[in-house]
């Protein structure tokens, strides 16, 4: 592994509640490299959107801490959420253009990037368009648009494609691999589902939750470009077939289902 | 909080008058029926209708045969409505453009006793006051002085006989309502209205008077009765079902003139305690305000009816010029000669 | 429907004419028209709507507005939201009319007291409805917003302010809705012009022809502001779709 551009050392997050405190992540340690794509799997509950949210700074850390020595001043870090996080109130343009304006850049400059990125991913036509007037799967497209033309330095993405069906997920997968090898930011992909985890990312970390910690790195075997059906990629089922077993008993837990 | 009692009362009546009238036409008046064992009379807080209490407590109303209910109202807006309706057989309704515009249109009310009267007395009942350190600096002194001034009046009295009086005021210095700016108060702030100097006059009765002159800071200006002597100023006003049934409206004034008859042995003890009862006064006050004058003979002064009717009539507010015979009831008084 | 009002509208014709109700009361819809045309014409109908409106639009612009800020700074600072809600929530409901007495005392007899009636019955609707709308803003925006670098006066400007317009517009409209109201019956207690007092001198005077008159006016009015506020809000709030 090439230089590491983040290091997570020791990380330990609890949240108080009137019914308890709860461990959300507890001694969690791992190490990125510039430009890596790393996968987070793991049952609910597991402390996965709390370690999201301790990356992207909206949350801070109460034990440990999160080091950025690949770059010179904290890293742009840039949210996708999972559905409806675009402005209803502002047209796909403006939306797209949010991040830019709060940077400052200027009116007539930010719209001619964010139309660049709609020109990009063939979605200039809506531009004018209001996100009601568009289906699930542009509206993720334009959220997806959105953190992308503010070229983050790293991009935390919370399950992004979860309320899209399978066809719709394989085509914006493909097309969120090809935005991410043109400008190959670093990219966090919280995702439930195991193969996506694995044919998206160069590394799959897998969580145990309460309290959450990581209970294992699997680095992906498969070369890129990537094929995302897995079809040419036999190998991937023992992956998720061992992935599966660190989960299973956990998820039986959760679901109060007894083990046979 | 009289206002809003007031409005909701207002709204209240207007929607039930409309329904009642809906179901009950009116018009020609329904075949004879028994003298109504009950008689219903609309009454106000004020200390002048205490005189249907004095009847009434006093077995007057009994001794002629008469149940007697009287029902408590806080304004007498929709007195006339309700005599029309029949939701009530007697009332004290303030003589408004109404009042004459409702006979007009057929309505089958009259006036059938005098209520109260401007007659001169020792003290006086209606008044307007001044602040007692603008007539000390020579102001408002006399009603040609009263040029520019605000004056406040009750909003119902703008346009009824109190507006009439101030405008009798205006009249004998030459001015007219043009030259002063009334303004309409609830008497519940009139004192504060002239004290923080709001209105520069205000029209008052009793027992307003007497409470706002307590205050060493206001004083009377002029007094009503010397401006319209004798005027009758409130009047008991039956409606249809009294109309045709002369025997119960002569038996109810029987009662009510001796009521009268009592109130004029003035205020011993057994009359302060009915008013202050009444009207829910403070004992102590009811014997300190002025009484109002309520004439012994039952007759009604017709000319001041009809210089007020005149009155109202250039203001544009009546239908037409009623004669005394079509608003006044008579039979039901034994005048002496 | 209209068949339906035109019939009713006859029959109460008819039945005024006729005689089967009281004309007193009840006078006949075309009596009532030719009254309303008259007044137009010629009576003092024209300047007692204006003084009407003038009273309602500084009432609804001085209260709904006073109302909108506190709103805002109450969905967007947590410790004034816990501060002012109970205040707020306390005096809601209070009968404005009640207050009224006390508004005489302290603002006088004049315009101030009946305008400030309309602004307080204007302020709460507004005051209620701003919060909520910015207390409705998705956690998903507010997350979005603070992750690209939304805060201070970009913040109320791109997420608060367009993200509770929604629920401010009907805030408005219930806030114009009832300082009509308010308006209406403050003229009745205690103005000598304006629609609530040509109502009243209605009443005073029994003509009742010239007290439905001027209800009409009120409803068309009522209808009219209603209207311009459901045209307002499509106009600035095209992203709100057809639901």
């Amino acid at each position: 592994m090439s230089e590491s551009a983040l290091l997570v050392n020791h990380l330990a997050k609890t949240y108080v509640s009137p019914r308890g405190t709860v461990t959300a992540l507890a001694d969690v340690s791992f190490r990125v490299a510039a430009g890596e794509f790393v996968a987070l799997v793991g049952p609910s509950g597991c402390g996965k959107s709390t370690l999201l949210r301790l990356l992207g700074g909206q949350l801070a850390p109460e034990q440990g801490a999160i080091e950025f020595p690949g770059w010179p001043r904290p890293p742009k870090r840039r949210l996708v959420f999972q559905e409806h996080s675009l402005f209803p109130w502002m047209t796909v343009l403006d939306n797209v253009a949010f991040g830019l304006e709060m940077e400052g850049v200027a009116r007539q400059e930010r719209r001619a990037q964010a139309m660049a990125q709609l020109t990009v991913m063939g979605l200039a036509d809506f531009a004018r368009h209001y996100p009601h007037e568009l289906s699930g799967g542009m509206r993720q497209r334009a959220a997806i648009a959105r953190a992308f033309v503010t070229q983050p330095d790293i991009l935390l993405m919370d399950e992004p494609l979860r309320a899209l069906d399978a066809q719709m997920r394989l085509v914006i997968q493909d097309e969120l691999l090809s935005l991410w090898e043109s400008t190959r930011p670093m990219v966090f992909y919280i995702t439930h589902d195991i193969e996506e985890a694995l044919l998206l990312a160069d590394r799959v970390l897998v969580m145990s939750g309460q309290p959450g910690r990581i209970r294992e790195e699997i680095p992906s075997p498969f070369g890129r470009p990537r094929d995302l059906t897995g079809r040419t990629h036999p190998e991937i089922e023992d992956l998720k077939w061992h992935i599966w077993t660190l989960l299973e008993q956990e998820v039986k837990r959760l679901l109060q289902v007894k083990s046979k | 909080m009289q206002i809003t009692y007031r409005i909701a009362k207002y709204l209240k009546v207007v929607l039930a008058v409309l329904l009642l009238a809906a179901c009950t036409p009116i018009g020609e008046p329904a075949t004879p029926t028994p003298a109504p064992v009950l008689v219903r009379v609309g009454v106000l807080p004020f200390m002048s209708n205490a005189i249907l209490k004095i009847a009434d407590a006093e077995g007057f109303f009994v001794e002629q045969g008469l149940t007697v209910e009287l029902v408590p109202f806080r304004s007498s807006n929709d007195f006339v409505p309700l005599l029309l309706q029949g939701e009530l057989d007697v009332a004290a309704p303030a003589l408004t453009a109404g009042f004459f515009n409702a006979i007009a249109r057929g309505g089958n009310v009259k006036i059938a006793l005098p209520l109260t009267a401007f007659t001169p007395q020792d003290c006086p009942v209606v008044v307007v006051l001044a602040r007692k350190s603008d007539v000390e600096a020579g102001k408002y002194a006399s009603p040609a002085q009263w040029k520019g001034a605000t004056i406040g009046i009750s909003l119902a009295g703008a346009q009824g006989l109190p507006g009439y009086v101030v405008d009798l005021f205006l009249r004998q210095a030459g001015l007219t309502a043009q030259d002063v700016t009334l303004t309409a108060l609830d008497p519940a702030v009139q004192g504060e209205a002239l004290r923080s100097q709001q209105v520069d006059l205000l029209y008052a009765a009793e027992p307003w008077i007497t409470r706002l002159l307590a205050g060493d800071d206001v004083v009377v200006l002029s007094r009503a009765e010397d401006v319209a002597p004798d005027l009758t100023s409130s009047f008991m006003v039956y409606g249809p079902s009294l109309l045709a049934e002369p025997e119960v409206g002569r038996r109810f004034a029987t009662a009510y003139l001796n009521a009268v008859r009592q109130y004029h042995e003035g205020k011993t003890p057994r009359n302060v305690e009915l008013v202050a009862e009444y009207a829910g006064l403070e004992t102590e006050l009811v014997q300190q305000v002025c009484w109002s004058d309520i004439p012994l003979d039952g007759a009604v002064n017709v000319d001041s009816i009809m210089l007020y009717q005149e009155w109202l009539h250039d203001l544009g507010l009546l239908d037409r010029l009623l004669s005394a015979d079509e608003f006044l009831a008579t039979g039901f008084v034994e005048v002496p000669e | 429907m209209a068949a339906f009002a035109l019939g009713w509208l006859a029959l109460w014709e008819l039945a005024a004419r006729a005689g089967w109700i009281s004309r007193l009361f009840f006078p006949p819809p075309t009596t009532i028209l030719l009254t309303l045309g008259r007044m137009l014409v010629t009576g003092n109908l024209a300047p007692a709507l204006a003084l009407t409106l003038y009273r309602l639009a500084l009432g609804v612009a001085i209260g709904a507005g006073s109302g909108a800020l506190l709103g805002w700074l109450m969905g967007s600072s947590r410790s004034v939201r816990l501060a002012l809600d109970p205040i707020v929530t306390a005096l809601h409901p209070l009968p404005k009319l009640a207050i009224f007495p006390i508004f005489l005392v302290l603002l006088g007899i004049g315009e101030a007291s009946k305008v400030a009636l309309v602004a307080l019955t204007a302020f709460f609707p507004m005051v209620i409805n701003t919060l909520a709308g910015v207390q409705q803003i998705d956690t998903t925006h507010w997350e979005a917003a603070a992750n690209y670098g939304a805060r201070g006066r970009a913040l109320l400007q791109r997420i608060i302010l367009p993200g509770s317009l929604p629920l401010v517009l009907v805030g408005l409209r219930l806030a114009v809705n009832g300082a009509l109201m308010v308006t209406i019956a403050v003229e009745m207690l205690s103005a000598r012009e304006g629609l609530g007092a040509l109502i009243w001198l209605a009443w005073q005077t029994l003509r009742t022809e010239e007290l439905y008159a001027v209800l009409l006016v009120i409803g068309v009015l009522g209808l009219a502001s209603n209207s311009l506020l459901e045209l307002t809000s499509q106009r600035l709030l095209p992203w709100k779709g057809e639901t």
